[in-house]
């Protein structure tokens, strides 16, 4: 019967250029959804513990699930998943545009790519045709240009490309994966494990539709679920604002990182950096991915001054944390270049501007001078040493070397006491949401799969007033601010979301900001596969698939003694919305681990596995 | 009375000051009633502090009180 999967997994081996067309057994998707959920799952059955991520054996998992095949709003997204050279464990990033759609197209719900190739080359899969081209004229090409270059040279515009720039060649460990040139995977460094296969891109283009289970009722619901979602960002003005509309409020609540997360308060620098402001000073506009009734990303335009001129993708509110308020530097447009420059070169935003941050801390504390960085001044609030350092890292050139494995190697090559200073969960920098103000995000980080982030639990949104899970009995007042009744029940299940998002695979602006709540997206997912789900079946999906990655955090060496917080997040804040508070941790921890079902090692107890269906 | 009220983002343009950037309201007045005065969308209020506190609507405001009302935060990506 028809259900929204072709059952077909796709695998190249780039060592013995074999390709093959495998069976996806209707069992693991009706346990595991599709996306980050089935990755991790194969990663669990392919790869031995402790694999390093430039292992040939590692694998990279490009996965859709169920809302690929449908015109899903939100749809447009798809999972890249393998082991991280940032955490050494199980990753998982999502981009959008059209690839994920244009591999379901194809007639592939799943690509695992293994192996590494002799010298660089790029796929190009067009249906049933799987071809491994020479890509050695592209080496050294940004990811705008070689989206160009496979463009001309195919004479085919319609093709999707996911490829990475010079950092991923250079196997730098915060390499991102940049779709059609304005979508990025761009946590845990997965573009360096495809520099490291040699593999340039994959272009994807189809001329299939899958089969659905109910094609009538999807296509009202899809248009029922267009109309609201698009009315609702014109209301709460999302489209209007895209994500750095959120900037004030969050500076506002202690959320924002200042100052590489030592300052408390700046709101002038957050009202310079956010929307209203962004929007007029860098002509935003709303760049809807394929299907997308929000269109949160920005495509900007600078005219002058000449030297931050540009056009294309904006930075989104985590940029702006990491490389505007993280750095005390409040100038959009100098923002913009740097973004723009990670973007070509292909970094994730969000690391580079932590490193920067770093680095502007280490400046201060006289670890690093002009002798490292030959003659670059990495003072706070100086537009130039960051735009001068994202070059860097992203070419893997001068002092941006030292940031080639990750913050913590370059700690521990600046000076004995840095790596103590590095805000991470493994090895994974922080994102521009502070647990010191929203707790819930200290549970979070500490347990995160993939390493500390928001996006895979966006339970400070919550916090916030941003959006609310009342099929899990999640609603405005189920937690305040600082007081720990409820906090690690909001985390386990924005965890499961996020689990659950990246499964489906749906872009989490759906649900948070464009009010497509879990219910109706059970009804969608239920009329594609024809099963009859529950919002309680689905976010139980989403806590195997969280189970099955930390399963694999665990086997790679993780567990309670990691669960910790970086030593920043024991400072208290002077000034602001979270003067004289602290994180309760050991007590977040505590219900956090009993919700769970976690033993003391951090570990699923049997019972856990057992009412989940998970083998250990 | 008299009360520093903060509006962000989409709210900074319900901002009704007097010139010592103070906004007056009546007397038992609540947070609810001072939304309302400034045409302020209700659905998409979601956090409020008053002097720090985190509270809800139906707060009570008193002289001097420095109120802040945040735009709803998603988008935290």
């Amino acid at each position: 019967m028809p259900n929204g999967y072709w059952q077909k997994l796709l695998r190249v081996d780039l060592s013995t250029g074999a390709r093959t067309v495998e069976p996806l057994a209707e069992a693991d998707l009706r346990r595991f959804i599709g996306g980050a959920g089935l990755g991790a799952e194969i990663l669990r059955r392919e790869l031995p513990p402790k694999l390093p991520a430039f292992d040939s054996q590692n694998r990279l998992i490009f996965a859709t699930g169920p809302f690929q095949g449908p015109a899903v709003p939100g749809g447009a997204k798809f999972s890249i998943v393998g082991i991280s050279p940032l955490s050494g464990t199980f990753a998982d990033t999502a981009a959008g545009a059209s690839w994920g759609i244009s591999l379901k197209e194809a007639g592939y719900d799943v690509l695992i790519v293994e192996g590494r190739s002799v010298h660089p080359v790029y796929l190009q899969i067009i249906d049933d045709t799987v071809e491994i081209r020479d890509a050695r004229h592209l080496m050294g090409r940004d990811t705008v240009e070689t989206v160009d270059a496979i463009h001309g040279e195919t004479g085919d515009s319609r093709l999707s490309v996911a490829c990475i720039g010079p950092a991923g060649e250079r196997q730098v460990a915060i390499a991102c994966v940049a779709v059609d040139k304005h979508s990025f995977g761009g946590r845990c460094g997965l573009g360096a494990v495809m520099g490291s296969k040699n593999l340039k891109a994959v272009a994807v283009r189809g001329t299939r539709k899958v089969p659905i289970a109910d094609p009538e009722r999807t296509r009202a619901l899809i248009k029922r679920f267009q109309t609201e979602a698009h009315q609702a960002v014109l209301h709460n003005h999302f489209r209007e604002n895209g994500t750095p509309g959120l900037c004030e409020t969050a500076e506002g609540l202690g959320d924002m990182p200042i100052r590489y997360w030592d300052a408390d308060v700046w709101p002038e620098g957050a009202k310079r950096l956010g929307a209203p402001n962004y929007t007029q000073v860098l002509q935003a506009k709303p760049l809807p991915c394929q299907y997308c009734p929000t269109g949160c990303h920005r495509r900007i335009q600078i005219s002058e001054p000449s030297e931050y001129a540009l056009a294309g993708p904006g930075p989104e509110y985590e940029t702006l944390g990491m490389m505007g308020t993280n750095t005390l530097i409040d100038d959009p447009k100098a923002v913009a270049k740097a973004n723009d420059i990670a973007n070509r070169l292909g970094i994730d935003t969000i690391s580079a501007g932590a490193m920067v941050g770093f680095a502007m801390q280490c400046w201060e504390k006289g670890w690093v001078t002009t002798r490292d960085t030959d003659g670059l001044e990495l003072t706070w609030g100086n537009p130039a040493a960051l735009i001068g350092l994202v070059d860097q890292i992203g070419r893997r050139e001068g002092f941006g070397a030292f940031f080639a494995e990750g913050t913590l190697g370059a700690a521990r090559r600046i000076h004995p006491d840095a790596a103590d200073t590095v805000v991470h969960n493994k090895g994974l920098d922080y994102p521009a949401h502070d647990p010191r103000a929203c707790i819930s995000l200290a549970p979070t980080y500490v347990t995160g799969t993939r390493g500390a982030c928001h996006f895979r639990g966006p339970c400070e949104d919550v916090e916030m007033g941003g959006f609310f899970l009342p099929e899990a009995g999640i609603t405005q007042g189920t937690v305040r601010f600082f007081e720990r009744a409820n906090q690690s029940y909001v985390a386990v299940k924005c965890q499961d979301l996020g689990a659950l998002t990246c499964s489906l695979v749906i872009c989490m602006f759906m649900i948070d900001g464009s009010e497509f709540s879990l219910t109706s997206q059970a009804e969608i997912f239920n009329a594609i596969t024809g099963w009859d789900w529950t919002v309680e079946t689905l976010l139980e999906a989403g806590e195997r698939a969280f189970t099955v990655q930390r399963l694999l955090n665990l086997r790679d060496g993780y567990g309670v003694e990691t669960d910790v917080l970086p030593k920043k997040m024991r400072q208290v804040a002077k000034e602001g919305f979270r003067a004289g508070k602290s994180i309760p941790f050991e007590e977040l921890m505590q219900d956090y681990y009993a919700l769970r079902g976690w033993d003391a090692s951090g570990a699923p107890t049997p019972a856990t596995l057992a009412r989940l269906g998970v083998t250990g | 009375m008299r009360v520093k009220v903060k509006l962000l983002s989409v709210f900074a343009t319900h901002a009704r000051e007097d010139a010592e950037g103070l906004t007056a309201v009546p007397e038992g007045a609540t947070v609810r009633t001072l939304a309302e005065s400034l045409g302020l969308p209700l659905d998409l209020v979601r956090i409020i502090t008053v002097n720090g506190q985190q509270v809800g609507l139906e707060e009570p405001l008193s002289e001097g009180d420095t109120v802040y009302v945040f735009p709803p935060a998603f988008g935290g990506g």
